[in-house]
């Protein structure tokens, strides 16, 4: 096009600043923690409310706990180690003894963003159970959103 | 051993240069290289640059990757390596803490993650990806929510391995847990893996991977003949077929992959073709979309506050992309590999939403068959499937809409250009066959148009072989009506007719005469059919440029098409008023013949699509309090 490129959305104002936030937790022996909140500039793939989440996953509420999104978390705590052989050797798997370490999910976070809430789906129901009553999600970390942040 | 054993020194990017903002950041850090090595991590992150960009499908998406060397200088060279792991018992003060000899065994190199993410972090705010290569020539690295490697030949490949995981979701491959023939790791659980390379299912018609499998390909393809232990055996079919493998995440039986090698289950080959996909799709949203100008996008709103868009690729492929006024755009994303026919203008694909969480697409495939494909919030994208028997022009359109939530009607031109209707409910589902109606023939090019002024009618249009405008129309009571010309005007053979129905009993009809003037008439239910066809406001189409029309409310109508030199024009009507002048959307230019797309969500705000001079798809938007907005690349935002 001739005219000069404007980033924005069909009917609504481009948003002040960045509408993302990076969040690093830290965890050991299956307790969780978020030691980082950072506001990113950055476009973030990948999330949709419409998918009954099957996967550790951060859910951002707003005020009223209303969800907002949900970002998947690929084994968030790890409970084996992938090792590598030399090469042409078989790639194995070890249990994760530690059982500590580290992990990053960027989310979207808008302006009514007020909470990030790392869960776990819930166990699958029993059969005789099934699509009568979903099961809650396990709470790993339920964190406001710093005022410095929002 | 912490960060006080070193220092950060400083960034540099050393591959690529897109907006960081959105574009895949992979950052690589070095430990246990001194002030002195930093010459070593520079080439390592050079030789990773290039491992990466030579390994499929990397490399085509080149534009979209970003890569960044964080140079730290660490106290000592080197990384722990206990001699309880069998290492050499060396210690190393560095400032990621990296050490060989996890778990006990010596090829897991394991660091302080936090202190990696973290550090990234403050390098690169925008980093997808944070790898760590550690200064040693012993041959080990891990992975997690950080990918670590060393220095010994070979190691990208775990670094590439691993981003499988960390950055695209990728599942492993293999069918054992820790060396093989393990008792415990005979038969998967019956539990279907969320991963989208790896299955329980072999059911061909609901397998995630299902568009990829050619018909003629056996499923399962391969069995386990022993699930005692793992099957190595060749490939029954060639290299590069999909279908379903058995012994797959960590389990020699009852789990499936999609190919039978792949860099998710060896190093040293290449990813199958569902994990390109994958990765494909998690890089898709960051670029741009070239799209065919002469194929009309197709916008659908599901509710007001949502936009699907739908496109068609210079290759063919099938896109698409949304909006929701809660998150902004989401990015392109493949539809199920579907290819849409060349030829004349292109295929286009067209949606409808019949409610608001549901859609239906259908478009002219390579082999001109028609196809169709839904999405529904319940269970996502379907498969592409044939509808009917018919084949038509390469190129042809596939006119839909739904005069109620539980009917579809569909209406294109076979081989022959005969003008062809199908219809869906939902209480007997697709009807048996293509109809041809009323020996109706199009001009070469000409797609059949139809609007629903109430539930139970419909009018068609199209161009004829003698390049008239024809009509016929269907009523409930009465079936369907012979073709009638609209007489006044020759158009173009490939012209379009549209037309809006502004309220039931109300038909505006818009299309390009032989001379490229665009001309309306109009229908209403007091009048009949106006006497004769008039140029709109003296305006001339681009050869090949449709008329686009809506009715943002019932005595209002916008148009739009791509000009004589090529810019994106629009005009209105409002009742009892005249047509205005042409104006040029906000400075926008199209291609030659290009289509524009529009959509009213609600009466004050249109959306408009157009394919812009560079190939790419632009979008702008009007609305009653702003007017109009600047174009911006549909992409993501």
């Amino acid at each position: 096009m001739s005219s000069p490129e404007t980033p924005g959305s069909p009917g609504e104002e481009t948003p002040d600043g960045p509408a993302a936030l990076r969040l690093i937790y830290e965890y050991e022996n299956g307790e969780v923690r978020l030691v980082s909140q950072q506001r990113v500039d950055v476009a973030v793939t990948g999330f949709d409310l419409t998918e009954a989440p099957t996967t550790d996953h951060v859910e951002v509420r707003d005020i009223d706990g209303a969800a907002l999104s949900r970002v998947r978390v690929r084994d968030a705590l790890p409970q084996s180690l992938e090792v590598f052989g030399e090469p042409g050797e078989a790639i194995t798997r070890v249990p994760d003894t530690v059982q500590r370490g580290a992990f990053t999910v960027v989310v979207p976070a808008p302006s009514a963003a007020a909470r990030v809430v790392l869960q776990r789906p819930g166990p699958e129901a029993p059969p005789g159970e099934r699509g009568i009553e979903s099961v809650e999600p396990v709470v790993l970390s339920d964190d406001a959103i710093e005022e410095t942040q929002r | 051993m912490t960060t006080a054993d070193g220092a950060v020194i400083g960034t540099t990017q050393i591959h690529g240069n897109a907006p960081r903002n959105k574009a895949f950041n992979i950052v690589l850090l070095g430990d246990g290289f001194t002030a002195a090595q930093q010459g070593a991590f520079d080439a390592a992150a050079t030789a990773f640059v290039n491992a990466l960009l030579g390994t499929n499908p990397f490399g085509d998406l080149r534009p979209v990757i970003n890569v960044f060397r964080v140079n730290v200088r660490s106290t000592d060279s080197g990384a722990d390596d206990p001699a309880a792991a069998g290492g050499t018992g060396a210690t190393a003060r560095t400032y990621f803490d990296a050490s060989f000899g996890g778990g006990g065994i010596r090829r897991l190199l394991l660091a302080n993650t936090t202190t990696v993410l973290t550090t990234a972090a403050a390098q690169v705010p925008e980093f997808t990806l944070a790898l760590l290569v550690v200064n040693s020539t012993v041959y080990g690295g891990a992975g997690g929510s950080i990918g670590t490697y060393s220095l010994a030949g070979g190691a990208t490949e775990i670094a590439i391995h691993e981003a499988g995981h960390t950055a695209f979701g990728l599942a492993d491959e293999y069918p054992y847990w820790a060396g093989g023939n393990e008792a415990d790791r005979q038969h998967h659980p019956a539990t279907e893996p969320g991963e989208p390379n790896v299955t329980i299912n072999t059911n061909r018609n609901t397998l995630k991977w299902r568009w990829a499998v050619a018909a003629s390909t056996p499923i399962p393809t391969q069995t386990n003949p022993n699930p005692a232990v793992e099957d190595y055996s060749p490939s029954p079919v060639p290299a590069g077929t999909v279908g379903t493998f058995e012994g797959a995440h960590y389990y020699h039986a009852g789990a499936y992959r999609p190919e039978w090698n792949c860099k998710m289950r060896n190093l040293g080959v290449e990813f199958c073709a569902i994990c390109k996909a994958v990765i494909w799709n998690r890089f898709r949203p960051l670029m741009t979309q070239e799209v065919r100008a002469s194929a009309l996008m197709s916008v659908v709103a599901r509710y007001p506050e949502h936009l699907d868009v739908f496109a068609v690729g210079p290759d063919g492929r099938c896109v698409s992309n949304w909006w929701d006024a809660g998150s902004g755009w989401a990015g392109w994303f493949s539809l199920m590999g579907g290819v849409a026919a060349p030829g004349g203008a292109g295929s286009p694909i067209t949606a409808i939403s019949r409610y608001d969480r549901h859609l239906d697409l259908f478009t002219v495939g390579t082999d001109n068959r028609v196809y169709s494909a839904w999405w529904d919030a319940s269970s996502g994208w379907s498969s592409w499937f044939v509808l009917g028997s018919i084949r038509c022009r390469p190129g042809s359109v596939v006119t839909a809409l739904s005069r109620y939530t539980d009917q579809i009607d569909l209406f294109t031109t076979d081989e022959s250009g005969r003008t062809m209707t199908l219809w869906w409910n939902g209480g007997g589902g697709w009807a048996r066959d293509w109809v041809h109606l009323g020996g109706g023939i199009a001009a070469n090019g000409a797609p059949v148009t139809a609007v629903a002024r109430r539930p139970h009618h419909l009018d068609i249009f199209t161009v004829g072989t003698d390049n008239r405008v024809y009509s016929a129309w269907w009523d409930q009571r009465s079936g369907w009506s012979g073709w009638f010309a609209i007489k006044g005007i020759t158009c173009r053979p490939d012209s379009t007719v549209t037309v809006v129905a502004r309220h039931p009993d109300q038909l505006d009809l818009f299309t390009t005469d032989s001379a490229g003037r665009i001309m309306s008439t109009w229908w209403n239910v007091t009048g009949g059919w106006a006497n004769g066809w008039f140029q709109v406001s003296g305006g001339v189409a681009s050869p090949g440029s449709d008329v686009t029309a809506i009715a943002r409310y019932t005595g209002h109508l916008d148009l739009f098409v791509i000009g004589t030199d090529n810019r994106v024009y629009s005009t209105w009507w409002h009742e009892g008023g005249n047509w205005a002048g042409w104006f040029n959307v906000s400075g926008g230019v199209g291609r030659p013949g290009g289509q524009v797309a529009a959509i009213s969500r609600h009466a004050e705000q249109i959306d408009v699509f157009v394919t812009g001079s560079d190939g790419l798809a632009y979008s702008t938007w009007w609305n009653g309090a702003g007017g109009w907005a600047g174009w911006f690349q549909l992409g993501i935002t």
